[in-house]
């Protein structure tokens, strides 16, 4: 996952489905403090590099 | 019989299931969405046997859950036309016996018992031959042919007719008596 | 349907079924069916893993994978029982070829 690279389209759509995955239960990759919004704990595992997603182009 | 079937197929992980191990997680939701369910062309699906290959987690649109493609074996009991089974009588009524030939049972109607006339012993639960006096009882071992056969995508609804009544076949005693007497007339 | 696409299907003996279910049992509980299933093969399974496998691998020279699997599900003892397992096998069996397949599945049984 490289951070720096992603367009704010790919920003958006990584924060929209890893938020996704927090809601339906998956364990935060960062210690969750203060805003318990999946879209804000996504935010700052993107933030810290940690989100295990990468972004794929093209078909497949 | 038996098969083992080697299959392509997705499997979806949910998210609250990401930190358990991949392989296993996938072996038990594939066992969930499949044990019990009939393939026409596959049978009864039985049990995963084994995951041979799974690739990375896809994650599609308004959904959060990784999708795998998978290759996994499996065990399937698909009953075929005109195959020989064997198996044990599990109930007995006016109209036949039940046998259970695997995960399914399969029915052999009275008129398929024996060549010889049948009456059903309701206080016994079993069938008699009027001539012969063969009997067939629950627990019994029985060997047949599968002669007719409608395989639903439900159990329940699925089928099974067998024959005993051709050389060889019937309940197992039956066929070494059978085989006795052919030896004693063959010797005399 | 089951999968999205079968690569390939092979026959397995109740021997085999009986070692596969015995040990699914020790990771998980068994199914209403797979009980069936195991109880069954329990019940009808007449020789061990390995002479099964070392007999179809034997008769599968002569006759059909699926037949040599119902051979060693069967365990036919005689001709009588051979020609009711060839009944409704296409084309037509020498007794001699017979005769070889029994000797072959006498070697093995228990």
């Amino acid at each position: 996952m490289t951070k720096s690279k992603l367009t704010r389209f790919e920003r958006a759509r990584i924060i929209g489905a890893r938020a996704l995955q927090l809601s339906m239960g998956a364990k935060p990759m960062v210690e969750v403090t203060g805003s318990l919004d999946p879209i804000d704990i996504a935010i700052r595992e993107l933030k810290e590099n940690v989100i295990p997603l990468e972004v794929r182009h093209g078909p497949e | 019989m038996y098969l083992v079937s080697k299959i392509e197929d997705t499997v979806r992980i949910p998210p609250h299931r990401f930190e358990e191990p991949l392989q296993e997680v996938a072996a038990e939701i594939l066992n969930k969405n499949y044990m019990g369910k009939i393939d026409k062309k596959m049978g009864l699906m039985v049990t995963v046997k084994e995951i041979e290959d799974i690739g990375v987690g896809k994650v599609i649109m308004g959904d959060g859950a990784a999708y795998h493609d998978v290759v996994f074996t499996a065990l399937f009991f698909k009953p075929e036309l005109h195959e020989i089974v064997v198996g044990e009588v599990i109930e007995v009524t006016d109209f036949g016996a039940f046998v259970r030939i695997g995960p399914m049972d399969g029915l052999v109607h009275v008129s398929q018992v024996t060549d010889d006339y049948i009456n059903y012993d309701a206080k016994r639960g079993a069938l008699l031959g009027k001539e012969s006096k063969k009997s067939l009882e629950e627990g019994n071992h029985v060997r047949g042919r599968i002669v007719a056969l409608s395989l639903k995508e439900k159990s329940a609804e699925t089928k099974i007719g067998l024959t005993m009544r051709q050389p060889g076949l019937g309940r197992l005693e039956w066929i070494k008596e059978e085989k006795e007497k052919a030896k004693k007339k063959g010797k005399s | 349907m089951i999968g999205k696409k079968v690569l390939e299907t092979d026959p397995i003996s109740f021997c085999q079924v009986k070692e596969l279910l015995e040990e699914r049992m020790k990771v998980q509980e068994l199914s209403y069916e797979q009980n069936l299933a195991l109880d069954h093969v329990t019940k009808f399974s007449k020789i061990s893993v390995e002479s099964a496998q070392k007999m179809i691998a034997e008769l599968e020279e002569t006759i059909k994978t699926n037949l040599a699997v119902k051979m060693a599900d069967i365990m036919p003892e005689d001709m009588a029982d051979m020609r009711l397992m060839f009944s409704k096998e296409r084309g037509t069996h020498k007794k001699a070829d017979l005769d070889k397949i029994l000797e072959i599945i006498d070697k093995y049984r228990e």
